[in-house]
């Protein structure tokens, strides 16, 4: 079972992570680093670490997710545990995790780190948006990356899938809906997704950006990705001011937009002899707004298409302008899937306030608003947007908040100890998952993936990950 | 149209971080694969007195450390070594040197950034995610110790408070 707390004599205090991804990685690591005499243990709901690395981050990018080496190595310090499958502040809807309240945790820890991420999305607030057909991104990454709360998706009737987005979260859908088999080699893509993506009959992905090129979220290096694909032509419709001297320059005070901005000119201007027959297009369409998702006429459950409207850009261009709907400028784009990519949300725990309008914990430098010996790290700190690097900077600056106030006597000692939590936890009877455990599912998943030439093949279900984990 | 000259310029407009050393116009890169090493060789310990290579790292927080690493030394790998002696010499390389993280982002001194070899597509592509990109920056996982840069300065830029600096808010990823 779970690793003893070792060298328990050393350790002189103990702080608590609440979620496995990079931001409650790296805080444990900086504060492993930053105090000799620190023990973390990091709680995840799920039986398997590593959040979005996991979950999120595209399965055809492999090397993204050489990360978890790293996170391997910090959980190998003596002074680190894993505690998986422990819901902390909210019992697990499927009941397969144990549930710690946070004031327990709290009364056992000299400081509790949150970091659990964003386990919600954003809607868009249309009509429609509950028909059959229409899915936040979302639930579609968490199907193709295996996550055992997704749901089925159904590709062989789809020949337009609409993703309203701009980010970097709208072009891996895109990417993946589009991908082919041998571009999923040597991937994580789960064996549910491989399968559909196979019969697949999606021609084309048209992702929707309110605003204009200056204005995209995405990455130039996931936009060059898809100037690359062999069965995939890439083609961007704009405005044809899109790429004026004024754009130029606006992209240019912000700097690093420049190079991307000058992608997108090339991407939406053709060399000659590029029109060849690829089988699948994704489009690039900018300065359009969806107004509803439409039923279908054959299914009037299911969605038949989005109502789109075009917009108008305020003021001379510049990174904060805003895009408004032009009246009467709506046409229908017929599609059988349309997605919205408009963002990942966090959701508020029992025991911890919450920033509703800015979906987080309110705090500073990482400090929990008056909670003594709360922090917040990651996406729930700052909100759902940034690179795993991001989470390097702000994981640093979360510890060494907490280094800070352990340093200057404010931290408490813990009242309740170790032993507290443990009988808390016997108590519910449920398989706790540590480092170890989750070492062999890993191995078990890579093995698999060896037979079938893939990086690994996902265990989908809690329970066969429990099983394999608890062996 | 985009006139050439302002992208190639474009490095010098998003100077964001203040200890960031002084900008400069600097060329489009060339392309060049992605040196690709383990982090072995860089535990191993200089054969000779003429492989030493010595470096000035500024550490986040500005402090100056005089270090030292050999002659074909990958830096990010050469960084994790020196954290065992010097813990403020921390450089994180979440994609073990793919190109695929900007976490191994440096600044290196103007007289040396002119000797490295042109970065590539691929690293340029990162750069233009890191934080406190200045037009001396490069990704460490990408630099490799030779002679000529016995004495380099790198400064590991600050963690940023504020990662959007330049006024562009991104919509949620
Ligand atoms: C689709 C997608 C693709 C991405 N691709 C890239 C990429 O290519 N490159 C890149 O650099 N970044 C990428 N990112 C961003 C990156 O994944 C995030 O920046 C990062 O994962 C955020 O880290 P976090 O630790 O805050 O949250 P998370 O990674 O979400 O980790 C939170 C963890 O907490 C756990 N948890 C939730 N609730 C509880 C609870 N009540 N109790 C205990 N545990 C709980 C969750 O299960 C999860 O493991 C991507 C993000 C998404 C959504
Ligand atoms: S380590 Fe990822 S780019 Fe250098």
């Amino acid at each position: 079972m779970l690793r003893r707390l070792s060298g328990g004599a050393a350790a002189k205090w103990r702080v608590a992570v609440v979620g496995s991804g990079p931001a409650g990685f790296y805080t444990a690591d900086q504060l492993l680093k930053g105090d000799p005499g620190v023990h973390v243990d990091i709680y995840e709901r799920l039986p398997v670490p590593f959040g979005l690395v996991r979950y999120g981050v595209a399965p055809d990018h492999q090397t993204v997710k050489h990360v978890t080496r790293r996170f391997t190595q910090i959980a190998s310090d003596e002074r680190c545990r894993l505690i998986g499958n422990v819901s902390v502040g909210m019992p697990d809807p499927s009941a397969t995790a144990a549930h710690l309240p946070l004031p327990a945790l709290r009364e056992a820890y000299d400081g509790v780190i949150l970091s659990y991420g964003a386990s919600a999305d954003r809607a868009l607030g249309v009509s429609g948006e509950g028909l059959a057909g229409v899915c936040s991104a979302r639930s579609f990454v968490e199907w193709y990356n295996g996550h055992p709360d997704g749901e089925p998706f159904d590709l062989s009737k789809v020949e337009t899938a609409v993703v309203v987005g701009n980010g970097n979260v709208a072009l891996d859908c895109a990417r993946i809906l589009c991908a082919t088999p041998d571009e999923l080699q040597g991937s994580d893509v789960a064996a549910r997704a491989a399968a559909e993506l196979a019969r697949s009959s999606v021609r084309q992905v048209v992702l929707l950006g309110r605003r204009a090129p200056l204005h995209a979220a995405f990455t130039i290096k996931e936009l060059r990705e898809l100037t690359k694909r062999a069965g995939c032509r890439l083609t961007l419709e704009a405005e044809a001011d899109a790429f004026s001297e004024a754009v130029v320059a606006a992209a240019a005070r912000e700097g690093a937009r420049s190079r991307l901005l000058e992608l997108m000119r090339k991407v939406a201007t053709p060399a000659d002899g590029e029109e060849e027959n690829r089988p699948k297009t994704i489009r690039l369409q900018f300065q359009r707004s969806p107004k509803a998702f439409v039923p279908s006429a054959s299914d009037p459950r299911a969605v038949g298409g989005v109502t789109v409207c075009r917009t108008a850009l305020e003021g001379p261009p510049s990174a904060a302008q805003r895009a408004v709907e032009i009246d009467g400028s709506e046409y229908e784009l017929p599609c059988e899937l349309a997605m919205r990519s408009v963002g990942y949300k966090s959701l508020p725990i029992d025991g911890a306030p919450f920033d509703e309008k800015r979906g987080i914990v309110p705090n500073s430098l990482g400090r929990v608003a008056g909670e003594n010996g709360l922090y917040v790290a990651g996406w729930l700190k700052r909100g759902p947007s940034g690179v795993i690097l991001t989470n390097v900077n702000d994981a640093a600056e979360t510890a060494a908040s907490v280094l800070e106030d352990w340093r200057a006597g404010v931290l408490g000692a813990a009242r309740g100890g170790a032993n507290a939590i443990d009988a808390l936890l016997a108590e519910q009877g449920k398989p706790i998952v540590g480092f170890d455990g989750w070492r062999r599912v890993d191995e078990e998943e890579v093995r698999r993936g060896a037979l079938v030439n893939k990086a690994r093949e996902k265990v989908v279900s809690k329970a066969e990950m429990l099983e394999i984990a608890m062996k | 149209m985009l006139p050439l000259r302002v992208q190639s310029f474009s490095r010098l407009l998003r100077h964001t971080c203040q200890s960031a050393p002084p900008l400069r116009p600097r060329l489009r890169p060339l392309h060049a694969t992605a040196a690709r090493l383990h982090g072995d060789y860089e535990w191993e310990d200089p054969k000779s007195a003429d492989e030493v290579v010595r470096l000035h790292v500024v550490t986040r927080d500005g402090t100056r450390r005089e270090v030292a690493g050999k002659v074909g030394d990958n830096l990010l790998y050469l960084c994790h070594r020196l954290r065992k002696t010097h813990p403020d010499i921390t450089l994180e390389g979440a994609c073990e040197a793919s190109l695929a993280c900007s976490t191994c982002h440096v600044i290196v001194s103007e007289k040396y950034f002119d000797m490295l070899p042109e970065p590539c597509e691929e690293e340029e592509d990162m750069l233009d995610e890191a934080t406190c990109l200045t037009s001396t920056s490069r990704l460490g996982c990408q630099i490799k110790l030779t002679r000529a840069l016995d004495g380099i300065e790198v400064t590991l830029p600050p963690y940023s408070r504020n990662y959007y600096v330049d006024g562009h808010v991104p919509e949620p990823h």
